[in-house]
């Protein structure tokens, strides 16, 4: 009985990752649609969000029903419910990352306003927020998951340079309003997905030390 | 084992104990019965004549007479042969029924004398009855109650547990220290076990006989084991070692995609050089790029080889997915993944792609506008004699050009076919030097350039086409990609048995990313390939090749917007 729970336990651990895997790509996909202006990633991404959301859904009932099934106590309990957490935070990070791409989509064939420099820092930044968030899982290294704690400072940073300089380029011409405005957008969905990391992160600490972190 | 020695021991004391005490019970009380009996007869006996029966008063004192010689009640009673109770020396005064059919008086009448054991009604215990004939009429009956077998029992009980109790104390510390002393040899044996394994003695221990056998097993199997740890051992070792010492990455899971073997270069290839490997980790743990993931799932469920290349950061890295067979067995049990840097091999790849590019525009540009010219005279666009022979004039430069070009390729494929050792003489590259500042210091003061020459004799043996063909490039070069009025310095120095030659200039120098490159055929910083500078792109590349003829070699120092130095070493040796 217990040797299946392990087993279970194993399987949950490894969607998990599998998700991972999943809005790790989603996201590198929906940067690169946006960057390289391309609309086979914006396929991609659609594709991937409809994944995303069935494993979510598979995560959440495999979850509940380790729960009603084999009622865990300590660790386990502490793992399964951080489990229920993680997936909320990672499906929000697919539902960005199709946004991401749907108004990249509207972009395709548009002129940049701008040579992009920080949005492009922005998604790197975040994207290795996500990558480390789920390595930090994998591994349960509660060092790698704090400094994916303290990186969300730097993305929240890159956000306001690329809105001071949105508006700037939006006073210069009020043409470029439009554009601006979507960037601006794209800008604040790569906030939120930093925010989700950092909740993963915590998350992960959580499950390892049994503390949340109070913000 | 201690446990059960003990327990049997107490068992078997218990059991034995307890029959005792039930055999004993049982025999006391038979004598105990009989010797009642006897008692109660032989007073009858004894009384029946001496004593007065006739009349009540008398019976009376009789009876007390006996009832005060003996310590155990009695009763008496006096039976008429009709059944009819004359006397009775407990229910005294009242009618009694008939006793006529008591078996022990009926019995009296007839014998003379009768008993009977039963249970009494009237005394609720069992009574013993001893009836005699006094007259031919009467009968006395003498009974007294014998205690019941369970009774006598339950007398006993309390010296039953006391013994009991005793005997467990007794048995417990017995057993107790008599399963210690037959089991120390034997925890000896175990505590000392590698000890005795070890020098091949059991020292100091005391060995039953029954267990030298044993032991001599045990050492034999001992070393047995031993040297299949060592060959074990030696096989894990050598296969570490192998896997450890690859360049290329080897990473081993089984059918359930769990890593059973990993080696450093695998967890640095794949990014992941803290992975530490843990039974039963998925291979998921490791790796989470889906375009990997999918070669493996694909592998393993259809059982194939596949090669697989992908790109990571700057390197290429190329996955080969080989499913681990048994034998005779059709699906996979596990997959074997090495992992190569192609990196080199692509660039190579590309640098050549690049170079048949290159030659073709080098050489097509030309010809174009050759082609181009002859055209326009042909068609008679172009009329006057002047401009015809304007174009002409730049039909026969293109032409120049497109020979130059041949030239310096057919130089560099003669240069690296190498040259035999007669072409080599002994030539002064002092001399050398002068000749080709003679020779490029009209094109230096036409742009404006300071040459300056700093040397000293320095013989090597060499072909001498060759180093001034070297040299000419290095000071052409330092002149071409020079500001106007800059310098160009060539220096021939001797120092620590080395000729050190110098050509160094304050031109445009090299940007930093194409450092690497510059001596790459047909190679050029400026990708316009504009024709002010001149040049094939193949100079640096000439110089190159008769370097590394004569084994020298070339450093290159320089820094964007301020200058360049080239160095070429040679060994004084040759």
């Amino acid at each position: 009985m217990r040797n299946r729970f392990d087993t279970e336990l194993e399987n949950l651990n490894l969607e998990l990752i599998k998700m991972g895997s999943l809005i790790e790509n989603s996201i590198e996909s929906s940067a690169k649609a946006l960057i390289e202006q391309d609309l086979m990633l914006v396929k991609k991404v659609n594709e991937l969000e409809i994944e995303i959301d069935q494993m979510e859904k598979n995560i959440e009932s495999h979850c509940l029903r380790l729960l009603l099934q084999q009622q865990p106590v300590a660790s386990d309990l502490r793992v399964i419910s951080t489990a229920l957490k993680m997936i909320t935070d990672m499906e929000r990070i697919g539902d960005n990352a199709e946004d991401i791409a749907e108004i990249a989509k509207y972009m395709v064939d548009q002129k940049f306003i701008k040579d992009l420099v920080h949005i492009p820092q922005m998604a790197d930044a975040t994207i290795s927020m996500v990558k480390r968030s789920i390595d930090a899982f994998v591994s349960k290294d509660k060092e790698l998951a704090t400094e994916v704690c303290k990186d969300d400072d730097i993305v929240d940073g890159l956000f306001q340079t690329v809105k001071q300089e949105l508006i700037e380029k939006m006073q210069e011409n009020r043409e470029n309003s439009e554009q601006a405005i979507d960037l601006l957008m794209i800008a604040k969905y790569l906030e939120r997905i930093g925010d989700h990391a950092e909740n993963i992160a915590e998350w992960v600490i959580f499950s390892i030390t049994g503390e949340h972190k109070e913000k | 084992m201690k446990k059960r020695l003990f327990l049997i021991i107490m068992l078997i004391s218990v059991v034995s104990s307890v029959l005792s005490c039930v055999m004993t019970t049982v025999v006391y009380y038979s004598f105990y019965v009989e010797d009642a009996e006897n008692k109660l007869k032989s007073i009858v006996e004894l009384t029946k004549d001496f004593e007065n029966w006739e009349d009540e008063g008398k019976i009376n004192s009789s009876v007390n007479k006996i009832l005060n010689a003996t310590d155990y009640s009695m009763r008496f009673t006096i039976i008429r042969k009709n059944g009819e109770v004359v006397y009775d020396s407990r229910a005294k005064n009242e009618s009694l029924e008939s006793h006529k059919d008591r078996p022990e008086v009926a019995v009296a009448f007839e014998k003379g004398h009768g008993e009977d054991t039963r249970y009494s009604s009237t005394t609720k215990t069992d009574m013993y009855y001893y009836a005699v004939k006094i007259s031919e009429n009467e009968v006395l009956r003498v009974s007294r109650d014998i205690r019941s077998i369970n009774s006598v029992f339950v007398g006993i009980l309390p010296v039953l547990v006391l013994l009991f109790v005793f005997l467990l104390v007794i048995v417990y510390i017995s057993a107790n220290s008599f399963t210690k002393r037959v089991l120390k040899p034997v925890k000896e044996m175990t505590r000392s076990l590698d000890e005795m394994l070890e020098d091949g003695e059991g020292n100091g221990v005391e060995l039953y006989d029954e267990f030298e056998s044993l032991s001599l097993k045990i050492r034999e199997q001992k070393i047995k084991i031993n040297q299949y740890i060592d060959e074990l051992k030696h096989e894990r070792d050598t296969i570490g070692l192998i896997t450890e010492n690859m360049k290329e990455g080897f990473i081993l899971i089984n059918k359930n995609r769990q890593i059973l073997s990993i080696n450093t270069s695998g967890k640095h290839m794949i990014g992941n050089e803290k992975f530490d490997l843990r039974p039963s980790r998925n291979i998921l743990e490791l790796i989470r790029n889906s375009e990997i993931l999918q070669q493996v799932e694909n592998s393993i469920e259809k059982n194939i080889h596949t090669i697989h290349d992908i790109k990571k950061d700057s390197r290429y890295l190329r996955y080969y997915f080989s499913p681990v067979k048994e034998q005779y067995s059709l699906k996979a049990t596990g997959l074997l993944i090495l992992i190569e840097d192609i990196t080199n091999q692509k660039n190579a790849e590309i640098m050549r792609r690049e170079f048949s590019a290159n030659v073709s525009h080098e050489l097509k540009t030309p010809l174009t506008t050759i082609i181009g010219f002859a055209e326009m005279i042909k068609e008679g666009l172009i009329t006057d004699s002047d401009s015809i022979r304007k174009y002409c004039g730049m039909i026969n430069n293109e032409g120049l050009r497109l020979i130059a070009l041949i030239e310096d390729i057919m130089r560099l494929s003669r240069i690296e076919e190498g040259v035999s050792p007669e072409e080599n003489s002994n030539i002064n590259l002092k001399e050398i030097a002068e000749e080709t500042a003679a020779l490029l210091s009209p094109k230096a003061e036409e742009l404006n350039i300071h040459l300056e020459v700093n040397v000293v004799d320095a013989f090597i043996k060499a072909n001498r086409n060759y180093m001034s063909e070297l040299m000419y490039n290095l000071v052409d070069n330092g002149i071409k990609y020079n500001k106007s009025g800059g310098s160009v310095y060539i220096s021939v120095q001797k120092g620590g048995g080395k000729i050190i030659i110098s050509v160094s200039d304050t031109g445009v120098g090299i940007p930093e990313e194409y450092r690497d490159r510059i001596f790459e055929r047909f190679y050029r910083v400026d990708k316009s390939r504009s024709k002010e500078t001149g040049g094939t792109g193949l100079g640096l590349s000439i110089v190159k090749h008769i370097a590394e003829l004569y084994n020298g070699e070339i450093e290159l120092k320089t820094k964007e917007d301020e200058g360049t130095e080239i160095t070429v070493k040679f060994s004084c040796l040759q």
